[in-house]
């Protein structure tokens, strides 16, 4: 067991006891140290550094892992769509604290994976537990998109299931419309991290070269297309949102106006923080605008909606360019987009 | 985690005693005193490069909630409360120690518009924290020193550094919200939304000087930092009319209500007829440590008047993030 024999050799010398106990090195060789303390101090050693270093080792918090839904790829970049398994990938290192009932302990582990719950639009909380020494994952289905049927406590400050404390909370995921498959896109951020939150990109947009009418002062989704919308789940109250919209309105008449805004959970109205709503209220004039949205989402499942309006029956229009004063042609009068993150 | 303890742990665990429950005061038998004095101390030299970075807390003006998402204004105590865990390494003036801790408080100091530090400490094997005055918005009355790389007071290194709050214009109270961020975390920081909107219809401004849009100061947003480690991230979004021969622009102004800040990038608004349009401008800082204000400035370059919107059309405002 040449990997052993480094180790022990590297520990020894690397603690200190490379330098001299009663006076002679422990350093040389594996023999030399079982020499010179015997089996019984050589293994009590062992058993000392064990129990102390377990002191401090279980007692800091580790949690080095991310769930995804790509084997062994932690922050995805690529869409993932209609997938049936969620994965506890490694990151950041393979060691996570996990309460025995008693105490914390670290464990290693290696990716492990869980079935997408049997459920359709519904979220789903994650946990990782020791079963008879190896890392697992369960599943647990909330009541509906806002309420937890089993609540999350805290076990020396660290979220844990209700009733079942040796369950480490890991973070939130959401079914989709068809059973046992969730999306984690730019669309649908349906898996949510308690570990490791990294920003999330979103974006939407059309994409093509077109325009449309809409005449009137009540709000209503974009195009009255009520796809064009984010669609998060979170876990826990403490992940900011961050969104924009792009677009671009052309004013036919004097008193012309657009404007554009984001919905929290609504398709018609603009939720408060949405600010810079404006596109135009101008006389025949092609024009650019941007709104800007920040929030922290409550615990549960939200989407955003790009929202538009116009001041009165007027007849300016939306578009994505190649309108009045552009003469480009698809995309080159430039493209409407709402994009964003969200840490998760 | 340090490479070495990486090394012991997978020692350990290979020879099969990862889950040994053996006591102390057997190992110190079978061993010796003098030999368990040196393993004990090889232990907490490996153990000492992980243990002194824990700090499992974060401060708060809303008892048992880590990270509030909703404003908290006038507040009388900062909390400490646990956050992906419940341990805290604090230094005795000779080791780091870690110990477990519940949530802790202290008062708000009875000063108005100053910063202060908060540090933790051992007091008697129990968290409990302390308050130190800054001399101004920008100068600590007692500097920051670091123990093993960890922020502690001078002077006091058993005091670990926490984070930095600071008073509103009401002797004694703080805020954490949109528009004052006046907690800032040394630990575990998150990024905090900013937002500042202008409630009014709209108004006019024709002198080629910068100014706080519609003469209000109020449309700032606010932070205190302790160390110069936070980005704040803003964008600032206006509208405003000019006639044929007027234009608008629009700014953000670091602690400055008659400047904008050169590292500001957008501003332009409008150069036509009675047009109303948007104007946008973003700032990305890394602020020096003390207390900033971001002022959203507005400015009629050609001297005419320009009328200003703020709910009319849309709704104009100045928001963003900052790490605390």
């Amino acid at each position: 067991m040449p990997q052993l024999c480094f180790l022990i050799l590297f520990s020894f010398s690397m603690l200190g006891f490379g330098v001299s106990v009663n006076g002679r090195s422990l350093s040389r060789s594996l023999p030399d140290v079982f020499r010179i303390l015997g089996p019984e101090k050589f293994f009590g050693i062992v058993e000392a550094f064990n129990e102390l270093d377990s002191r401090t080792t279980d007692a800091i918090q580790m949690c080095q892992g991310r769930l995804t839904l790509t084997s062994n790829t932690p922050i995805t970049t690529s869409e993932v769509s209609d997938a049936t398994t969620v994965y506890f990938t490694p990151y950041g290192g393979n060691q996570i604290s996990l309460f025995n009932g008693t105490r914390w302990q670290v464990v290693s582990f290696v990716e492990t994976s869980v079935a997408v719950p049997a459920t359709t639009v519904k979220p789903f909380d994650i946990f990782g537990y020791n079963n008879g020494g190896v890392f697992a994952l369960e599943t647990a289905n909330w009541t509906n998109d806002t309420t937890r049927a089993t609540a999350l406590v805290k076990q020396d400050g660290i979220y844990v299931k209700s009733g079942t404390t040796t369950r480490r909370y890991l973070g939130t995921g959401r079914t989709e419309s068809d059973t046992g498959e969730m999306h984690d896109n730019l669309m649908f951020r349906f898996l949510w991290n308690n570990c490791n939150r990294v920003p999330r990109r979103m974006w939407v947009d059309y994409g093509s070269n077109v325009c449309h009418a809409y005449q009137s002062a009540t709000w209503h989704s974009v195009e009255a297309d009520a796809t064009k919308r984010f669609q998060v789940v979170v876990g826990l109250a403490e992940s900011t949102m961050q969104i924009q919209i792009n677009q671009h309105f052309s004013a036919d008449n004097s008193g012309d106006s657009g404007e554009v805004a984001v919905g929290q959970d609504s398709t018609s109205s603009p939720h408060a923080n949405s600010i810079g709503r404006l596109l135009s209220a101008a006389s025949v004039a092609d024009v650019e605008g941007r709104t800007s949205f920040r929030i922290m989402p409550t615990v549960g499942f939200h989407y955003y909606q790009w929202l538009e309006k116009t001041n009165a029956a007027q007849s300016g229009l939306f578009c994505t360019g190649n309108h009045t004063s552009c003469s480009g042609t698809g995309t080159n009068c430039g493209t409407w987009t709402m994009d964003g993150w969200i840490d998760g | 985690m340090g490479r070495p303890l990486l090394f012991f742990i997978q020692f350990v665990t290979l020879l099969g005693f990862a889950e040994d429950e053996r006591s102390l005061v057997q190992l110190q038998e079978r061993l010796g005193l003098d030999l368990y004095s040196k393993v004990e101390q090889a232990v907490q030299e490996t153990s000492r490069v992980i243990s002194e970075m824990v700090c499992d807390g974060r401060l708060t003006l809303t008892s048992a909630t880590a990270v509030t998402s909703s404003d908290v204004t006038a507040a009388t105590t900062v909390y400490f409360t646990p956050y992906n865990g419940s341990k805290i390494a604090l230094y005795s003036g000779t080791e780091w120690q870690m110990i477990d801790f519940t949530e802790v408080s202290v008062a708000v100091p009875a000063t108005t518009i100053t910063p202060f530090d908060v540090f933790g400490y051992n007091n008697g094997g129990s968290l409990t924290l302390e308050a130190a005055n800054w001399t101004n918005d920008t100068t600590r009355a007692t500097a920051l020193t670091k123990q093993d790389g960890v922020y502690v007071k001078t002077g006091a290194t058993t005091r670990r550094y926490l984070g930095t709050g600071r008073t509103t214009t009401v002797s004694g109270q703080t805020e954490d919200s949109v528009t004052k961020r006046f907690i800032w975390n040394q630990c575990n920081r998150v990024k905090r939304s900013l937002l500042v909107k202008e409630a009014t219809g709209s108004w006019t401004y024709g002198t080629n000087a910068w100014r706080a849009a519609r003469g209000q100061t109020t449309n700032r947003v606010e932070v205190v930092l302790g160390l110069a480690e936070s980005p704040v991230s803003l964008i600032l979004i206006g509208s405003g009319a000019a006639n044929a021969t007027e234009e608008f622009s629009i700014g953000i102004g670091i602690d400055s209500t008659t400047a904008y800040d050169t590292n500001v990038r957008g501003m332009y608004g409008a150069f036509g007829s009675t047009r109303v349009l948007n104007a946008i401008a973003t700032l990305d800082s890394l602020p020096a440590e003390g207390y900033h204000y971001y002022q959203w400035l507005e400015i009629s370059p050609q001297g005419g008047t320009v009328t200003f919107y703020g709910t009319t059309y849309g709704l104009t405002g100045l928001g963003g993030t900052v790490d605390g």
